[in-house]
C-alpha cells in the first residue's frame, strides 16, 4: 500500500526528531462479531469498518492516536480488508479527518481466519521488520471516552526510568454486564494480579474462567518483590500496549499466538522468574541511553526510591530507618533493569471504555454514542418524511437515506443511502449502509449489516443480520444470528437453511 | 417505631456500653523455641528490656481498656500466679481485675486451651484474645467498637484480627513464620490465609477462584505483622468446642472457618496503620521487639517512661537507658554504644565495650569484654575478655575469662562457661541435661571450669508441623540472617560439611587470640595468608576423605569449590592442593620403573581429572605447581612419569608442557633451598617435552588444539 501523503504539519514534527513511537494498529477479522463479519460472496465485512454511531469503527482509535501526537501508524489487516479500508482512509471524508497520520498499510492472508496456529503475535512478528522504535500495539476496535487520553499511558511508559518494558491499559468493566445476545454469555475478564503503589502488572490469569472451581496461584516470589498486590476480576485488557523495541526480539520465545492471551502474560512474569529473567535479561535489559543518563544526574535515584516503596513499608517508620533489612534489594535488580510491565487502570467512575469485540459491546458502544446524539433535519436526511417520527435526542440518520410516512425510530442510528418504507418501527438498533426496509416491519435490538432487506411486516427481535441477507415478508425472529452462509452460528439451523432456499 | 421497642433498644444499648471489656491471655508458647531458657521459666515471664512479658501485654491490654483479663497458663504456674499478684495491674486501683486459669499439662495447643477456657464458662460475650507475647500500643478499643459495630449489622462477623502494616522483609516478621492475608479491598473481609514457612518453602499462594465472587478488589498482602490480638466474639470458643482437631488459631481456626462450607462465618482484618504490636514469637523477634523498644518505636512502651515493670531509666542521648532506681557502675573507659540499656546495681569495667544491649539487674561485664546485640538477663557476670554478639544469656550465668559466644547462642540460668573457650554460633546450654541425654562432654566443649551442657543439633525432623521443624526454626533464632541470599551458606553448614573444629572461630578478632587460640591454623579475620593455611589443611582433610571413602570426582570438586569459596582463596590454592595430593599419594616404589610408572598411572587416572573438572585450570600452572612438589629428595624422576601419565589423562596439554619448559623461571623453581631438585624436574621435564615435539612433527596439526 502506498502512504498517504504526508502534509506539512506531519512532515515538520517529524523532522524534529526521529519518531518516538510507531503505532502498530491490527485489525482483526472479527469472528467475534458475526454474522456483520461474515464474508459475502462478493464483498468482504471488514470488522473495522463497523459503525458506532455511523463512524466507522477505526476511526476511534485513529483518533486517539491523533490526540496524543503518534503520527506514524503501521495498519496491519486481512488481505481482503485492505481496499475497503483504504478506499475508507482515502476517501475525501476521512483525509481530513487524520490529516496528520502517515499510514501504512500491510496486510496478512486471509487463510489466517481459519487457521488456530495463527494468531496475532503471527502478525508481530512478520512485520516486526517494519518497527524499528518502541511501539504501541493497539487494537482497531478499542472506543476510549473522552476521559481516557492515549498519552497518560504514553506518559507512563515514558517516565518510567527502572527498565520498564511494557506499558498496559486495563479498563474496569461494570459488574452489571448483561449479554444483549441470547446464547452468547459476555466473557469474564481475567484475574489481574497488580501492585497498584507502583502500578506494575504482576500477573494475568486468562485460563482458569472455564472452571471456577480452580485456584489462581500466586508465587511466593512475586509477594516477596510486591507485597501489597491487588488482585482482581473487573479489568479488561484494552489490548493497547506501549512497548520497547527490544520486546519484539522475545518472540521467538515460543510459539505464541495471541498477544493478549499468550505473549503479553508471558512478558509479565519475566520480572519474577530468575530463570527467564536470566535469558531474557540481556534481550530486554538495555536501559534506553536516555534513562540512563538521566538516572547518572539524578539526585534521589529513582530505583532506590521504588524499593523503598517495595519494601520499607509505607507507614511503618521503623522498617525505614531502623531496620537494615527494609528494602526489597533482594535479587540485585537495581543494577539490571527491572524488566517490568506497568499498568495503567481506567476507573469505570472516569468513563466508559469499550473493546468493540463482541456483540454485545458493539450494541452498547452504539447505545452509549447515541446518547448525545441529537436528530436535526438538514439537507442530508431531505429523505425523511415530515410525517416520519424521528424522536429527538438519542437517533442518528445517514446521508441520502429516506424514511416513509409514519416510521418511528427511537434510540437507534440508521446509515446511509437507506431505504425505509411507511409505518416502520426501528427501536434501539443499528441499520447499517444501504439497507431495505419494507412497510410496516418492525425492528427492535437488532442489528443489521449493511444491505440487508427487510420484507414487508416482517418483526425482528435482537437479531443480527449479514451483511446483505434478506429477511423475508411476515417472518417473525427473535433472538437470531442470521447467516447465509451454511454454517450453525448459535441460531436455530433449520431456519437458516429455509432462509438459504428462500434467497436462492 | 413503637416507643416501647425504642427504649428496649436503649436499655440494651446502656447495657452493652455497661459490658466488661474482657480478655483473654494464652500464656503459653505451646512450643520450645525458647528452650533451654524457658526451662526454669515460663515463657510469659521472659524479660524483654528487663519487664516480664506478661506486664508488657498487661501495659497493651490496659491501653485499651480491658476491664477483666485472663490468664491461661499451664507450665510453671506458680511463677505465673505470683507474676500477675506483683504486676502493677492487679494492684487495687488499677481498675482491671486479673484472674489465672490454669490448665492441665495435657494441654498442649492453642485449640485445646480454647476448649479449656471454654470449660469454665467464664467468657461472656465479645472478648479480646491476645497470645502471652504480644508488645502493642494498638488502640485494641477502636477495633472493638468496629468489631461489636460490625456485629450489629452481621451475625456471622466471627472475628478481627488485628494485623500491622510494615514491610515485607520488616524484622518483626522473621522469614520463617510469615503469612499471607487476602482482604477484600474495601471491606478488609479475610478471603484466604496462607502461613509462609522458610523451610519447607512456601513457594505460591492458591486462591480458590470462587473466593474472588463478589468481590471486586482484593488484596494479597504479604506486608502485615499478625499481631496476635483478636477481637472475637464469645462463639469462637465454642467452635473450638466443635472441631477437635483444630490446634493453631490461624492454621486452623481461620483456615478452617474461611474454608468451611458449612459454618459460612466471616472473619475480618483490623490493619492498623498507628501503633506498634509484634509478637515475641522467638528468639529472632525476642531481639527485633527488644531493638524495636530500645529505639522507641512502641512508644508509649519506651523504658524510661512507662516501664511495664516499673523500673526507673535515664533516658540518654543516642537512646541509652541507664537505671536510677539502683547505683549504675560504668568504668571511665568503657563504652556504652547506642541502643543500649542497662540495669540496676550492673556493673561495667575498664575498656569494655557494650552497643546495641540490654544488661538486666546486677549484670557484671568484665575488662575488656565486648557484647554485641545481646540480652543479658539478670545477675549476668561476663569474665574478662570475652566476645558475646547475638545471643540470649539468662540469670545467673556466669562466662569466665576469654570466652566467646557466637551468634545465636542461648545459655540457660545458672550455666558457667569458660574461661578461654569458643562457644559455637547457634549453641544451646542449659544447666540440666537436655532430654536426650546424648549431651557432649562438658568440660571439652564449654571449657575446663564450666558447669553445663552443651546441647546437641536436633537434626530429627519428626515434627508434625512444618513450623516447628528443625529446618524452619532455624530462621528464626536470634542472630539468624532475616532475608539475605547467603542464609544457606552460614557458618553451621560449613561446618558440617567440614567437620573441622577451625571452621567456626575464623572470625575471631585480633584481641582474643589468647591461651588456646594461638593454635597454628586458627586463623585471624581478614588476614590473607592465615587463610590461606587454614584453607590447606581444610583442603587436605577434604581430600583425604574422599580419597579414603572413594568419593565420586564430581563430589570431590564440588567439596573443593565451596571450600574455595568460603575461605575466599585463588583458584591456583585449590590446584596445589591437589597436585600436592596426588604426588604425595604415590607410593615410591624404588629401582622398578615399569611398577613406579603403574602405580602412578593409577593414582593420576583416578584423581587427575579432579585437576580438570575444578575447571579454569592453567596447565601451565598445574605443571609448574607439580615440579613443585616434586622438588624434593627421590622425587625427581617420578615428576616425568606423573607429567606424562597427566598428559595422558589430558590433564595437561602439549602446549602447556612446552610453554612451561620454556618459562625461564621454570628451571630453577621458586624456593632458593629447592633449586637442585627443581632443575633436576626441568631436566625430567625436558626430556618428555623433546619426545613430545618430536612427536608432534608426525601427528596431524590439529592435535594441538586437543586441549
Amino acid at each position: 500500500m502506498t502512504r498517504p501523503q504526508m502534509n506539512f504539519t506531519a512532515s515538520s514534527s517529524s523532522a524534529a526528531g526521529p519518531t518516538e513511537f510507531l503505532a502498530v494498529l491490527i485489525v482483526g477479522f472479527g469472528e467475534e462479531l458475526r454474522p456483520l463479519t461474515s464474508n459475502t460472496v462478493d464483498e468482504p465485512s471488514p470488522k473495522a469498518l463497523l459503525p458506532i454511531a455511523n463512524k466507522p469503527l477505526i476511526s476511534f482509535p485513529l483518533t486517539w492516536l491523533e490526540e496524543a501526537g503518534v503520527t506514524d501508524v503501521l495498519l496491519l489487516c486481512p488481505e481482503s480488508h485492505a481496499n475497503a479500508i483504504s478506499n475508507y482512509l482515502s476517501s475525501d471524508a476521512s483525509s481530513s479527518a487524520f490529516p496528520t497520520l502517515a499510514i501504512t498499510t500491510h496486510t496478512f492472508p486471509d487463510a489466517y481466519r481459519t487457521d488456530p496456529s495463527k494468531g496475532s503475535c503471527t502478525v508481530l512478528k512478520e512485520f516486526a521488520n517494519k518497527i524499528t522504535t518502541d511501539f504501541i500495539i493497539l487494537p482497531c476496535d478499542l472506543v476510549p471516552p473522552p476521559s481516557l487520553p492515549l498519552s497518560a499511558l504514553l506518559d507512563k511508559f515514558r517516565m518510567d526510568t527502572d527498565g520498564l518494558i511494557l506499558a498496559s491499559l486495563f479498563h474496569e468493566v461494570p459488574s452489571d454486564r448483561a449479554s444483549l445476545v441470547p446464547g452468547d454469555p459476555l466473557e469474564d475478564p481475567p484475574v489481574v494480579l497488580y501492585d497498584p503503589t507502583t502500578e506494575t502488572l504482576l500477573q494475568i490469569n486468562d485460563d482458569g474462567s472455564d472452571d471456577p472451581e480452580g485456584e489462581v496461584d500466586v508465587r511466593m516470589a512475586t509477594l516477596w518483590s510486591h507485597p501489597r498486590a491487588r488482585l482482581t476480576t473487573h479489568l479488561s485488557d484494552a489490548h493497547v500496549y506501549v512497548c520497547r523495541r527490544a520486546v519484539l526480539d522475545t518472540l521467538s520465545a515460543h510459539r505464541f499466538q495471541s498477544i493478549r492471551a499468550d505473549f503479553v502474560p508471558w512478558l509479565v512474569e519475566i520480572q519474577h522468574r530468575p530463570q527467564r529473567r536470566k535469558q531474557w535479561q540481556h534481550v530486554l535489559g538495555a536501559m534506553p541511553r536516555a534513562a540512563r543518563a538521566t538516572l547518572e544526574h539524578s539526585t534521589s535515584h529513582m530505583l532506590h526510591a521504588r524499593n523503598v516503596a517495595v519494601g520499607g513499608g509505607r507507614s511503618e517508620p521503623s522498617s525505614r530507618a531502623a531496620s537494615p533489612l527494609g528494602g526489597g534489594v533482594r535479587d540485585g535488580e537495581t543494577h539490571d533493569g527491572s524488566l517490568r510491565c506497568a499498568i495503567v487502570v481506567h476507573a469505570l467512575s472516569k468513563g466508559v471504555a469499550v473493546r468493540v469485540n463482541n456483540l454485545t459491546a458493539l450494541m452498547d458502544a452504539n447505545r452509549a454514542a447515541l446518547a448525545t446524539a441529537s436528530f436535526t433535519p438538514s439537507a442530508d436526511t431531505a429523505g425523511v418524511d415530515s410525517k416520519a417520527q424521528i424522536a429527538a435526542t438519542g437517533v442518528l440518520i445517514g446521508a441520502s437515506t429516506r424514511i416513509a410516512e409514519r416510521s418511528t425510530v427511537k434510540q437507534s442510528s440508521i446509515g446511509a443511502h437507506c431505504t425505509i418504507g411507511k409505518n416502520v418501527r426501528i427501536n434501539s438498533s443499528v441499520i447499517m449502509d444501504h439497507c431495505v426496509i419494507k412497510d410496516g416491519a418492525k425492528i427492535e435490538g437488532c442489528i443489521l449489516g449493511a444491505r440487508t432487506c427487510v420484507g414487508e411486516k416482517a418483526q425482528l427481535t435482537q437479531c443480527f443480520t449479514q451483511p446483505g441477507y434478506e429477511v423475508a415478508a411476515d417472518e417473525t425472529l427473535k433472538g437470531e444470528k442470521l447467516d447465509r452462509l451454511d454454517e450453525a452460528w448459535g441460531g436455530d439451523e433449520e431456519d437458516e437453511e429455509d432462509d438459504e432456499d428462500d434467497e436462492e | 417505631m413503637p416507643p416501647k421497642a425504642a427504649k428496649a433498644k436503649e436499655v440494651e444499648d446502656v447495657q452493652e456500653e455497661q459490658d466488661v471489656l474482657q480478655a483473654l491471655i494464652l500464656a503459653d508458647s505451646f512450643n520450645e523455641r525458647f528452650k533451654p531458657l524457658t526451662t526454669g521459666l515460663p515463657r510469659c515471664l521472659v524479660p524483654v528490656c528487663n519487664a516480664p512479658l506478661l506486664d508488657w501485654t498487661f501495659e497493651s491490654l490496659a491501653l485499651a481498656g480491658v476491664q477483666e483479663i485472663f490468664v491461661l497458663c499451664r507450665s510453671h504456674t506458680d511463677q505465673v500466679q505470683e507474676a500477675i499478684r506483683k504486676s502493677r495491674w492487679s494492684q487495687p486501683g488499677s481498675g482491671i481485675k486479673i484472674a489465672p486459669i490454669v490448665t492441665q499439662d495435657n494441654v498442649f495447643s492453642v485449640g485445646a486451651a480454647m476448649r479449656d477456657v471454654y470449660a469454665h464458662q467464664v467468657i461472656k460475650s465479645d472478648f479480646v484474645l491476645v497470645m502471652g507475647d504480644v508488645v502493642s500500643s494498638v488502640r485494641i478499643d477502636e477495633v472493638v467498637r468496629e468489631h461489636k459495630a460490625r456485629r450489629k449489622t452481621n451475625k456471622d462477623a466471627l472475628m478481627s484480627i488485628i494485623v500491622k502494616e510494615a514491610g515485607a522483609s520488616h524484622r518483626t516478621r522473621p522469614r520463617g513464620e510469615t503469612s499471607v492475608f487476602v482482604l477484600d479491598s474495601d471491606t478488609a473481609e479475610v478471603l484466604h490465609y496462607e502461613g509462609v514457612a522458610a523451610v519447607p518453602e512456601t513457594t505460591r499462594v492458591s486462591i480458590p477462584r470462587e473466593k474472588l465472587k463478589g468481590h471486586r478488589n482484593v488484596d494479597i498482602r504479604n506486608d502485615l505483622i499478625d499481631c496476635g490480638i483478636d477481637v472475637c466474639a464469645a462463639e469462637v470458643l465454642s467452635l473450638f468446642q466443635d472441631e477437635f482437631d483444630w490446634q493453631d488459631m490461624r492454621r486452623h481456626f481461620v483456615r478452617g472457618v474461611l474454608t468451611s462450607d458449612l459454618l459460612m462465618k466471616n472473619i475480618y482484618c483490623h490493619v492498623a496503620r498507628e501503633g506498634y504490636a509484634a509478637r515475641v514469637k522467638d528468639t529472632k523477634s525476642y531481639a527485633a521487639i527488644s531493638k524495636d523498644v530500645l529505639a522507641r518505636w512502641a512508644f508509649p512502651l519506651v523504658p524510661d517512661g512507662n516501664h511495664p515493670g516499673g523500673q526507673h531509666y535515664e533516658h540518654l542521648r543516642g537512646h541509652r537507658y541507664i537505671s536510677q532506681d539502683k547505683q549504675v557502675t560504668l568504668s571511665r573507659t568503657c563504652k556504652v554504644g547506642n541502643n543500649t540499656l542497662v540495669g540496676g546495681g550492673s556493673r561495667i569495667d575498664d575498656s569494655a565495650d557494650v552497643a546495641a544491649s540490654v544488661l538486666g539487674a546486677d549484670c557484671v561485664v568484665g575488662k575488656g569484654t565486648t557484647v554485641r546485640d545481646s540480652y543479658l538477663w539478670d545477675g549476668v557476670q561476663l569474665g574478662a575478655g570475652c566476645f558475646v554478639e547475638h545471643s540470649i544469656i539468662a540469670s545467673g550465668v556466669k562466662i569466665l575469662d576469654g570466652t566467646r559466644i557466637g551468634k545465636g547462642c542461648l545459655i540457660g540460668s545458672g550455666v558457667v562457661v569458660g574461661p578461654n573457650t569458643v562457644i559455637n554460633p547457634f549453641s544451646r546450654v542449659s544447666s540440666e541435661p537436655p532430654e536426650d541425654d546424648d549431651a557432649e562432654d562438658a568440660a571439652t566443649a564449654l571449657g575446663p571450669g564450666s558447669k553445663g551442657y552443651l546441647w546437641p543439633e536436633t537434626g530429627d525432623d519428626d515434627v508434625d508441623d512444618d513450623f516447628e521443624s528443625e529446618a524452619n526454626l532455624r530462621y528464626l533464632r536470634i542472630g539468624a540472617d532475616n532475608y539475605s541470599d547467603e542464609e544457606h551458606s552460614d557458618d553451621e553448614s560449613t561446618a558440617s560439611t567440614f567437620s573441622s573444629p577451625a571452621s567456626s572461630v575464623l572470625s575471631l578478632p585480633e584481641s582474643n587470640t589468647s591461651g588456646q587460640l594461638s593454635t597454628p591454623g586458627l586463623a585471624l579475620l581478614g588476614d590473607g595468608s592465615s587463610r590461606a593455611v587454614e584453607f590447606e589443611s581444610e583442603a587436605q582433610l577434604s581430600l583425604e576423605r574422599a580419597y579414603n571413602e572413594g568419593h565420586r570426582i564430581e563430589d570431590a570438586a564440588i567439596e573443593l569449590k565451596t571450600l574455595r569459596m568460603s575461605s575466599n582463596v585463588e583458584q591456583r590454592q585449590v590446584l596445589n592442593a591437589v597436585v600436592g595430593f596426588i604426588v604425595d599419594k604415590i607410593e615410591l616404589v624404588e629401582g622398578n620403573v615399569p611398577q613406579q610408572k603403574a602405580v602412578i598411572n593409577k593414582i593420576v587416572q583416578r584423581w587427575g581429572p579432579l585437576l580438570n573438572s575444578l575447571g579454569a585450570g592453567d596447565g601451565e600452572e598445574t605443571v609448574e605447581l607439580l615440579q613443585k612438589h616434586c622438588s624434593r629428595p627421590k622425587y625427581p624422576p617420578l615428576f616425568a612419569h606423573v607429567l606424562s601419565a597427566f598428559y595422558m589423562t589430558d590433564v595437561v596439554g602439549e602446549d602447556d608442557i612446552m610453554a612451561w619448559y620454556k618459562d625461564p623461571k621454570s628451571k630453577e623453581g621458586d624456593d632458593e633451598s629447592k633449586a637442585a631438585y627443581a632443575r633436576e624436574c626441568w631436566k625430567w621435564g625436558g626430556q618428555l617435552a623433546q619426545h613430545l615435539a618430536a612427536q608432534e612433527s608426525d601427528d596431524d596439526e590439529e592435535d594441538d588444539d586437543s586441549e
